[in-house]
């Protein structure tokens, strides 16, 4: 089991008991260790800190002794102020030094600290943000403007210094775990959303376009504000899919009649299923067409009928039966697996790449032959070698796929950062466009070579939207190639088995690079014969090196 | 509002780890010894969580047996079948 270092400056145990909860449900399992209170820093500041024995820090302080007695006074002193920054000064470079991953979980300042010093400690926080790879920092100043009245709990504090009111307790639990869910790839990529009395208040084939309800009351208000958090989380990178049990032709005038009273438009949705099939049947659908697992979506729909046949029958997805009576607390925070790190190009324009996707199958399904399909979608292949401009695109491959990772290593910003400083490893990346369009980056293979001899691929992963194109084959067979013009002349790649990078293993085991079921990693060689020839010709492989 | 008083009884069983059977009027502070402080404000916070209610601060510390918390959520209007 691995180990999670709680530091912490007050009672944090209810969210950690919360937490251990949500992570089971997840068949994840962590060992929390909690600091004294009053040893936070001195402890990671030890000589002898046992940096490897932890996967995670988490930071849960005050920055300041003196909140016990200032608690929600507005009035701090100058020497206050001062000792608050010189408390996070000190956390954040030894945790810099020791390269760990550190959650800084910051109590909202506002309301507390005065104007100039919040604006003062704003700035701090965005730098920690931008400058140190290696720490995320877990913003609460967003869920107290949202709960302003019901945030902090004097009583629990005076009692158990214990500061949040019990539904926000619960909120900070959950963000923990999307946190520890998104560093383990299993972060909802997909949410799939119902349409009647769950995007929009009413049921058009009863009430008419006309008497929809958005916006007009409080509930219309809470269906607006639904689409708004869609909206949202579609522009980090989720993917959004419409699966409603209605004539597409009226779904389509809806959209476009009211179009003023909504946030989202039909474009974007990935893929949008209006007909009458179960919704089982429809939402398999999607993921077939997304190439998307169910363990990584989430349904959400009305009906409880609905959510349980859809439950029954595609066991592994997350549903969710929405009311339109939660007005304070957001949907992000309570039920979506999402934790809020720096947006990349590929998390922009995801929906984008996925509808070119369905028009690429399309394509396809006029064609007898594959090589004639790929070679007249004119893929264009951009491979760069040890790269630092795209570290934050990289990281997120390592940490989102799951279905062709050969080992489900992940890797932060920071790790990646260190490879790459290592003179012995390579870090090679894939880019791609065709006919179609922009692939982004969809590949990443993590090369460690010994004695200028031999090479072990680490690690290799390909985006599962563009598996399939012999995209693959070119990758590895450059990467050969390259290391071969280096008088490297031994291959092999590294794999772990695990239930869900099934894929991958079928990949190399249709090359004759046989894997077998076993969890423990499994040191292969491989050579150029075991991928097609690229030879024929079938992309353009540019190189920037 | 109108709840099952199972649902009183599951809570304490969550924070407390103990057979239902045992989640009675007799069951108090005394009687168990997993009731220490932090599990005090566990089972406070999950109890204010599930029925949506918040108690006075005065009487936080005071809800040391199951009869006197059921009694405290009855006064803030909480009905159990």
């Amino acid at each position: 089991m691995q180990n999670i270092l709680y530091l912490r400056n007050y009672t944090v145990e209810p969210i950690v008991s919360d937490l251990e909860n949500l992570l089971r449900k997840k068949r994840l399992f962590y060992n929390f260790e909690l600091s004294n209170y009053d040893n936070y820093l001195s402890l990671i500041l030890k000589k002898d800190f046992p940096k490897k024995k932890y996967s995670f820090i988490f930071a849960s302080v005050s920055f300041d002794v003196f909140f016990k007695k200032n608690f929600l006074k507005k009035k701090i002193d100058k020497n206050l102020c001062s000792a608050i920054l010189q408390e996070l000064n000190i956390l954040v470079s030894s945790i810099k030094e020791k390269k760990i991953k550190l959650l800084l979980i910051l109590l909202p300042t506002i309301g507390i600290y005065s104007h100039k010093f919040n604006k003062f400690l704003e700035r701090k926080k965005k730098e920690i943000k931008e400058k140190y790879k290696n720490i995320d920092v877990l913003d609460l100043d967003e869920l107290y403007n949202n709960n302003k009245k019901n945030f902090y709990a004097k009583k629990h504090w005076n009692s158990s210094l214990f500061p949040f009111e019990s539904k926000v307790s619960k909120i900070i639990s959950k963000k923990l775990s999307n946190y520890l869910l998104h560093q383990n790839g299993k972060n909802h990529k997909l949410i799939i959303v119902d349409g009647d009395n769950t995007l929009w208040g009413g049921v058009i084939g009863e009430d008419g376009i006309n008497n929809i309800n958005l916006g007009k009351n409080k509930i219309g208000v809470f269906y607006k504000k639904f689409q708004l958090n869609l909206l949202f989380l579609k522009k980090k990178g989720i993917v959004l899919a419409l699966c409603s049990k209605n004539n597409l032709d009226e779904i389509k005038k809806l959209f476009h009649i009211r179009s003023k009273d909504m946030h989202l438009k039909l474009s974007d949705f990935a893929v949008i299923k209006a007909n009458w099939n179960s919704k089982a049947k429809n939402i398999m659908q999607i993921l077939n067409e997304l190439n998307l697992s169910p363990d990584n979506s989430l349904f959400i729909d009305d009906n409880s009928h609905e959510i349980d046949l859809v439950k029954s029958q595609i066991p592994k997805m997350d549903c969710f039966q929405i009311k339109p009576n939660e007005e304070k607390i957001s949907i992000i925070d309570n039920v979506v697996n999402f934790f809020y790190t720096k947006s990349t190009n590929e998390d922009k324009n995801r929906t984008k790449f996925y509808n070119q996707e369905i028009k690429r199958n399309i394509f396809k399904s006029k064609f007898l032959n594959i090589d004639r399909y790929i070679k007249d979608l004119n893929i264009n292949l951009i491979i760069r070698v040890n790269s630092k401009k795209n570290i934050d695109r990289l990281s997120q491959l390592t940490q989102r796929t799951n279905q062709f990772n050969t080992t489900a290593i992940r890797m932060t910003s920071s790790d990646l950062k260190n490879y790459l400083d290592n003179k012995t490893n390579y870090v090679f990346e894939l880019s791609a466009n065709d006919k179609f369009g922009d692939y982004g980056i969809i590949g990443v293979a993590f090369i460690k070579t010994y004695n200028n001899q031999k090479a072990i691929i680490e690690n290799f992963l390909f985006s599962c939207r563009a598996i399939g194109r012999e995209m693959e084959d070119y990758f590895i067979i450059t990467i050969i190639k390259f290391l071969e013009s280096k008088k490297i002349n031994k291959f092999y790649i590294n794999f772990i088995f695990n239930k869900k990078n099934l894929v991958a293993k079928e990949y190399f085991n249709n090359k004759n690079i046989l894997i077998n079921n076993n969890s423990k990693k499994q040191t292969i060689k491989i050579c150029k014969n075991n991928f097609i020839s690229t030879s024929k010709l079938l992309m353009k492989v540019n190189y920037e090196i | 509002m109108k709840y099952n008083e199972l649902d009183l009884k599951k809570i304490f069983v969550k924070i407390f780890k103990v057979n239902i059977k045992l989640v009675n009027k007799n069951f108090s502070i005394n009687k168990i010894d997993k009731w220490d402080s932090l599990n005090h404000l566990r089972l406070i916070l999950e109890i204010e969580n599930f029925f949506d209610i918040s108690f006075d601060e005065k009487i936080v510390a005071k809800l040391l047996s199951y009869k006197l918390v059921k009694l405290e959520l009855e006064k803030l209007k909480i009905r159990f079948i």
